[in-house]
């Protein structure tokens, strides 16, 4: 019995054994062929004579565009296409059973977002409303706190080398995941601002003083409101100092020896001088600003809620999905985001100040 | 004698005084150092002031971080802990799974900074230097990306990366998926690295290339080397914020569904509370015993751990901040971006 395998075994090895080698040497034979070897010089010969005929211009481009194909590809698929899935998603009922089925509606998801969609935190409209606001009134702050940060830290004083690596470290530290974390933590906080809130706090009030000192109710909010902010403003302007500390090392020195000699302050030398010549980056620091500030503004986690992925429950809704109504409101906030960026870019690039040599 | 100044009397003294306070010229060389000094003392009450706010959360995670459970509900207790102890870091540690997770996140963001590096790099000198017709079309669509957010194309990614595969390869729950996003040019605000390697390129004198070009260099040999080459700063960027960001990088990891394939740091953290108690029942019965069951549902303590975990995850980028914290601050400087 066992010879009998072994017999099978063998003669089935020698078998593949001579048909591979019989295709090896029909291989051979073709590779020494001469029209086989015409074949490969021509192949050979390709690069060299797209070499000699394109031109080096020429070749540029197409290696411009072999360069960014991935980045194409990358785009069409990570992209676009998700894109157009969302604002197909926002018109329509997307009901998951066995595969996607979708159900035309028209703007039955908007109407319902706008004026039904509501969590603890609030309706729709208000968190959206409350999250403009915010992201527009912290465009100005950031701006102005970053640049002011940017000119203190590039004047020489001692410890300054420590004092940078402090204002950088938020840039290390701004992760999402600990955000969310935290917020799931916010009762140790509380406790935490209960015994620290000591008499001290409540005898001298920020906005009783500026009240006092006769500033309008208006700015008074305006201003309590940044300084209770305080800690997020300076957690998110680490790359606009970085930004602006940059441009203001690369303004030509002459300029500051020129208004020297001629005896300008320090104060007039920022405003003639500094000012101008950095604001081109402005545009930068402000699109990363906004850009920054969506990540973090609350309307996020309240269209998070609706991206209910692994449970669904269309109950709750009546007969729209959880699915459409957050690609409705997605929609909704990145529509106004982009009307934010274009406003703001048109508004900045009118006051920038172009130096040329 | 009467010309030095400690034997002077008093009315002498105060006749210079009076002659030097209406000199002009001293006048204004006192007020200017006046200024200055105000000056400095301002600069300093701002600047300790803010670095105190800056540094007051890692501070308050540093002394929750070392302190007893049962003092969270001491009200004596504030800053300093009443009872010294590593019984937060040891649950934190566990709660991370951290021996595992730590090692999952520097592989992941090491790996996924190497191949956002080269490909916008690729992509960055195509945009700068070898335009093709509607390249400039191309690199606006880019910044287009940065302005969309990426948590707006969340649920849609998700289906539709469920229901279709990208040549074959499924992304959701395939660990390899940030790696293709990035090789593509669409990982971690990928964008703003191209435009920070096309600000770069375009600063580079343009007689490299064309001396290059002479020698008889294509395109590939210019750019990998005499290009890159010479993009080092451009490069520590990149590099820097890439390893950065990916690190910290909740959005990707929680798309592709990380949490059971490779866990890393982000997904383990923002896991919740459900998490903490079946790592407390399993590892910690005598601690569980000492402070009573009924800890493992107290948010109070629940906020305790997640600060102590927090704390662990960026204790790492911290000790090497402090070590490459130059590179970090002149790196945007080096970029180029500010053009000049």
């Amino acid at each position: 019995m066992k010879k009998f395998f072994h017999n099978i075994v063998t003669s089935i090895v020698t078998f593949f054994t001579k048909v591979l080698s019989a295709i090896h040497r029909f291989f051979e034979k073709i590779a020494t062929t001469k029209v086989f070897q015409a074949i490969a010089r021509i192949l050979h010969y390709i690069p060299n004579y797209l070499v000699k005929v394109i031109p080096y211009r020429q070749r540029k481009k197409i290696w411009g565009a072999i360069f960014v194909l991935p980045l194409l590809v990358g785009m069409i698929y990570f992209f676009l296409i998700p894109l157009f899935v969302s604002i197909r998603y926002s018109f329509n009922n997307v009901i998951i059973d066995q595969g996607i089925k979708l159900e035309f509606v028209g703007f039955k998801n908007y109407i319902y977002a706008f004026t039904e969609a509501a969590t603890s935190a609030g309706s729709f409209t208000e968190i959206l409303v409350e999250a403009i606001i915010d992201i527009v009134s912290d465009i100005p702050i950031i701006l102005i706190f970053s640049l002011l940060v940017a000119v203190v830290l590039n004047s020489k004083f001692k410890g300054r080398a420590f004092v940078r690596a402090v204002f950088f470290m938020p840039v290390i530290f701004n992760s999402q995941a600990i955000d969310l974390a935290m917020t799931s933590a916010t009762a140790l906080e509380q406790t935490i601002q209960a015994t620290t809130s000591d008499l001290f706090s409540q005898m001298f009030s920020f906005e009783d003083f500026l009240l006092n000192a006769n500033i309008p109710l208006g700015g008074v909010t305006f201003l309590g409101n940044a300084s209770a902010k305080i800690y997020d403003i300076i957690s998110y302007s680490g790359v606009q100092i970085l930004i602006f500390l940059s441009a203001i090392q690369s303004v030509p020195k002459h300029l500051y020896e020129a208004a020297k000699i001629e005896g300008a302050t320090q104060y007039e030398m920022f405003w003639k001088i500094t000012f101008p010549m950095v604001s081109p980056m402005m545009l930068t620091a402000a699109v990363y600003t906004i850009v920054d500030s969506f990540l973090t503004s609350p309307l996020v986690t309240f269209i998070a809620v609706y991206n209910t992925t692994d449970k669904i429950d269309s109950a709750t809704l009546g007969r729209l999905t959880d699915f459409g109504v957050n690609a409705a409101m997605s929609w909704v906030f990145c529509l106004i985001s982009m009307i934010i960026v274009a406003l703001v870019l048109w508004l900045l690039s009118k006051a920038v100040f172009y130096y040329d040599e | 004698m009467t010309n030095n100044p400690t034997k002077m009397s008093f009315k002498a003294r105060y006749q210079k005084f009076r002659e030097d306070w209406d000199n002009p010229t001293k006048k204004r060389v006192r007020n200017k150092r006046i200024m200055e000094i105000s000056g400095g003392i301002l600069r300093a009450f701002i600047l300790i002031g803010l670095c105190f706010i800056i540094l007051l959360p890692l501070l308050q995670k540093f002394s929750f971080a070392l302190r007893y459970p049962t003092d969270i509900t001491d009200p004596q207790v504030i800053w300093i802990p009443g009872t010294f102890s590593f019984e937060n870091i040891r649950i934190a540690f566990n709660y991370l799974n951290y021996n595992v997770t730590f090692f999952n996140s520097l592989v992941l963001s090491f790996f996924s900074m190497c191949i956002q590096i080269i490909a916008t790099a690729t992509a960055g000198y195509a945009f700068a230097r070898l335009k093709f017709p509607g390249s400039k079309l191309f690199f606006f669509a880019v910044l287009f990306t940065l302005v969309v957010p990426n948590e707006t194309l969340d649920l849609a990614r998700f289906l539709y990366f469920q229901s279709s595969n990208f040549f074959g390869i499924d992304l959701i729950f395939n660990i390899f998926s940030i790696y293709i996003m990035s090789a593509f040019g669409m990982g971690l605000r990928s964008a703003i690295f191209i435009y920070l390697f096309v600000q770069f390129f375009r600063n580079l004198p343009i007689e490299l290339e064309e001396s290059a070009e002479i020698d008889g260099a294509g395109v590939i040999r210019t750019f990998w080397s005499v290009m890159l080459p010479n993009a080092g700063g451009a490069t520590v960027t990149v590099g820097l914020f890439a390893f950065v960001w990916q690190y910290n990088d909740y959005y990707f990891a929680h798309l592709f569904r990380y949490e059971r394939a490779f866990p890393v740091l982000t997904t383990k953290l923002a896991a919740g509370s459900g998490n903490l108690s079946a790592v407390l029942t399993t590892s910690f019965g005598d601690l569980l015993r000492h402070l009573g069951e009924e800890i493992k549902d107290d948010p109070l303590f629940f906020g305790l751990v997640t600060n102590t975990a927090a704390l662990l995850m960026m204790l790492p980028l911290l000790i090497a901040y402090f070590f490459i914290q130059r590179l970090f601050v002149e790196s945007i400087g080096r970029t180029g971006i500010t053009g000049m």
